[in-house]
């Protein structure tokens, strides 16, 4: 999955219940739709039951998972910010 | 024109080929950890990914090792005749025309998604364009970046705990000052007075984050700075329709190739909006006419949301003509870096120039480089905007972001 799809991918799962249960129900045709090629021996559970994390698991794990991609794009602000005095 | 893979291959016979610009990178990016997401946990992993670094979209597009060698079979040079794509297997054929709809090799008819890409490549090669520096062009372009500065504390206390953070992250920084622990001798240096007309302003020079709204810049004003910058005051001509022209600023190979383009935001006596500045006639020529709120949101776009930035009272955007820079140094591995610092010489004079007439400056080069190119309807892989530099009256009672220094003189530091 690209990197730019991630969050908007985990926001959708945590806000919208249609998705979600279409992710539940059909993991590999939902991720296929997005690029991502699954192997259920290997990306599946083994009792074939999903259990995706609970909404607020996801939206609370969003921005630290975004932080992680968008430090680059932070770190040309800093070198305008950091040294500054008030 | 139809998507190519809903026609069958014997209705079409797409003919394929290589791209001319071809760089791979192979690193380890971190993905969404999928198993681990369908068992209840949000983490990351490592996923070690090959993609072929686009230089006429700026995109990564992955492709596998498999891929890679099916595409090397292909010419860069010329089209694949139907009766060589006999060589192929019924599979790879197929693989080719995932690749053509993937961006990763040419194919004539296009799909539609990647209609641009055989025209982008020929304009990137009828331009001379360095393949390294092509893809380090297109790949550090922006577009739409919005940064937040608005929600930044800048308290000292605030700034001390950010880089207290850092350094538990990345340890101590390298050294502010440098010295050669394998000198064989150091020769101690007068101090000279810095003290005449010239010397002041280079001492007054400096980053202004604060502009004064409620005021207009005279027309007088930009003027000067236009003139005193970006302008010619000097031309030799060395044969008929080659000519080198004299700035204030060094430029690689006498080229000149940096532009001004302004967003006039608030200027006595003229209209706010988009203007690009002759240097040959000395005159502003209007591309288009913006309100007031619309040039402000305009500028806070065109600096990735700097607002402080985007106040200033004209913002003059650096515009790289790389056809004309490239027309001399051709495929030339220290062109584009030329041509970035030529707008870094400009800027360096826009700085002197507002200094020696009292006014604010800065230069960023955070800026959505992509969106102003359309904006400005400039010529795409022919130019760009590669920084900005605004101009304006300083607010000084209210710069809260001012980088204000010590006194120091090297004497009293002297080993």
């Amino acid at each position: 999955m690209d990197k730019a799809d991630i969050r908007p991918f985990l926001y959708r799962v945590a806000t919208d219940p249609v998705y979600r249960a279409q992710l539940e129900s059909d993991p590999v045709g939902t991720m296929a739709a997005l690029g991502v090629s699954l192997d259920p021996a290997k990306d599946l559970p083994p009792n074939g039951i999903i259990a995706l994390p609970s909404n607020q698991d996801i939206l609370d794990n969003l921005d630290s998972l975004a932080n992680q991609f968008e430090s680059l794009a932070c770190a040309m602000w800093d070198l305008c910010l950091l040294w500054l005095r008030p | 024109m139809s998507d190519i893979r809903s026609a069958s291959v014997a209705d079409l016979a797409p003919r394929f080929r290589r791209r001319k610009y071809f760089l791979v990178r192979v690193a380890d990016d971190r993905t969404l950890d999928i198993a681990r997401f369908l068992r209840g946990q949000v983490a990351l992993r490592d996923e070690t990914r090959c993609s072929l670094l686009c230089p006429v979209r700026g995109q990564s597009l992955p492709l596998s090792a498999g891929e890679l060698v099916l595409t090397m079979k292909l010419p860069a040079t010329r089209w694949m005749a139907s009766s060589e794509i006999g060589l192929f297997s019924e599979q790879e054929h197929a693989c080719l025309l995932d690749l053509a709809h993937r961006g990763i090799v040419l194919s004539e008819p296009a799909p539609d998604c990647w209609h641009d890409l055989a025209a982008g490549e020929d304009t990137l090669e009828q331009m001379h364009w360095d393949d390294l520096a092509a893809v380090f062009h297109a790949h550090s372009s922006w577009q739409g970046v919005v940064g937040g500065d608005t929600s930044t504390e800048h308290s000292e206390e605030d700034h001390r705990a950010r880089l207290e953070a850092l350094r538990r992250v990345r340890g101590d920084p390298p050294n502010h000052f440098v010295q050669r622990a394998d000198a064989t001798k150091r020769v101690e240096l007068r101090i000279p007075p810095l003290d005449d007309g010239f010397f002041n302003t280079l001492r007054a020079r400096r980053t202004t984050r604060a502009f004064r709204t409620d005021e207009a810049l005279s027309f007088s004003a930009l003027e000067t700075v236009l003139y005193a910058v970006f302008g010619t005051y000097g031309i030799k001509v060395f044969a008929q329709g080659i000519a080198a022209i004299k700035r204030t600023s060094p430029s690689g190979g006498a080229l000149h190739p940096v532009e001004a383009y302004l967003l006039v935001r608030n200027v006595d006596q003229l209209a706010t909006g988009l203007y690009h500045y002759e240097t040959g006639t000395h005159a502003l020529a209007q591309l288009e006419t913006l309100t007031v709120p619309e040039a402000r949101e305009l500028a806070t776009m065109f600096v990735s949301g700097q607002t402080y930035f985007a106040e200033a009272h004209v913002l003059v955007i650096h515009v790289a003509r790389f056809d004309r820079n490239f027309w001399k140094y051709a495929r030339h591995r220290k062109a584009y870096k030329a041509v970035l610092m030529d707008s870094a010489h400009l800027s360096q004079t826009l700085y002197l120039t507002a200094a020696h007439l009292g006014l604010g400056a800065y230069y960023t080069a955070a800026i959505n480089d992509s969106d102003i190119g359309r904006r400005l309807r400039l010529r795409p892989l022919r130019e760009a905007a590669v920084g900005i530099n605004g101009v304006g009256l300083a607010d000084n009672e209210r710069n809260e972001l001012l980088f204000q220094t010590d006194p120091y003189r090297p004497v009293d530091h002297a080993s």
